[in-house]
């Protein structure tokens, strides 16, 4: 199944059972955070990407300079394991 | 989820003579449990306070009644993450090239999107 697809399904499952006031709550985060403009004002195609240096599950600091060292770099930003 | 989709492609990625690399707030024990549970087999690096995702223009914070329902829920983002701003990158994924160029951006204001994992490795066979 594709990601997107999963996505939209888990979704749908959990607005089933969400409490109304909760997604209401959240659908208005949404809007307003759509609505800043934020996604607009990230770094895009064709900027110099921000080095950085951070820890790693393991082992020293992981760098961006380093990583290039070897290849381009696949970089995912995500909110976190919940 | 997303992370599992990323896994799947995760030695096509290698292959082509790339590295795939995550970011996230939380902390260091709970990429390792992604890790474990998932059995993913690429880095997972810890940004605390978000500060690399500032550099990329990612983060907001979630307003007051967002904090209320997501302690609902029990996701407790200040003990995740060590940190009580209630701040959250953008969800986003971007392709760097060797000059530290970006050469590929898909950046996200609704979390519940997220582009496809072939579409990157496209992407990133035309690098």
């Amino acid at each position: 199944m594709k990601l997107q697809e999963q996505m939209d399904t888990f979704k749908k499952s959990f607005v089933e059972q969400a409490p109304e006031e909760a997604l209401k709550i959240m659908n208005r985060a949404g809007e307003q955070l759509r609505d800043s403009g934020l996604a607009g004002q990230a770094v895009k195609v064709g900027d110099k990407a921000p080095d950085f240096s951070l820890s790693n599950t393991s082992g020293p600091e992981t760098s961006l300079s380093e990583l290039l060292a070897n290849g381009p770099v696949v970089l995912s930003f995500f909110r976190g394991r919940w | 989820m997303e992370l599992d989709a990323l896994q799947k492609i995760t030695d096509e990625i290698n292959s082509l003579g790339a590295t795939l690399v995550t970011i996230s707030p939380q902390q260091i024990k709970h990429n390792l449990a992604m890790q474990q549970e998932k059995n993913l087999k690429f880095k997972m690096l810890t940004d605390p306070g978000n500060t690399v995702a500032k550099s990329y223009c990612l983060v907001h914070q979630l307003p007051k009644d967002l904090q209320q329902v997501y302690m609902q829920f029990d996701l407790n983002l200040p003990m995740y993450n060590d940190d009580d701003s209630w701040t959250l990158p953008l969800t986003a994924r971007f392709i760097i090239d060797q000059e530290q160029t970006i050469r590929y951006a898909e950046i996200s204001a609704d979390h519940t999107i997220r582009p496809e994992p072939e579409e990157t490795l496209n992407a990133l066979k035309t690098i």
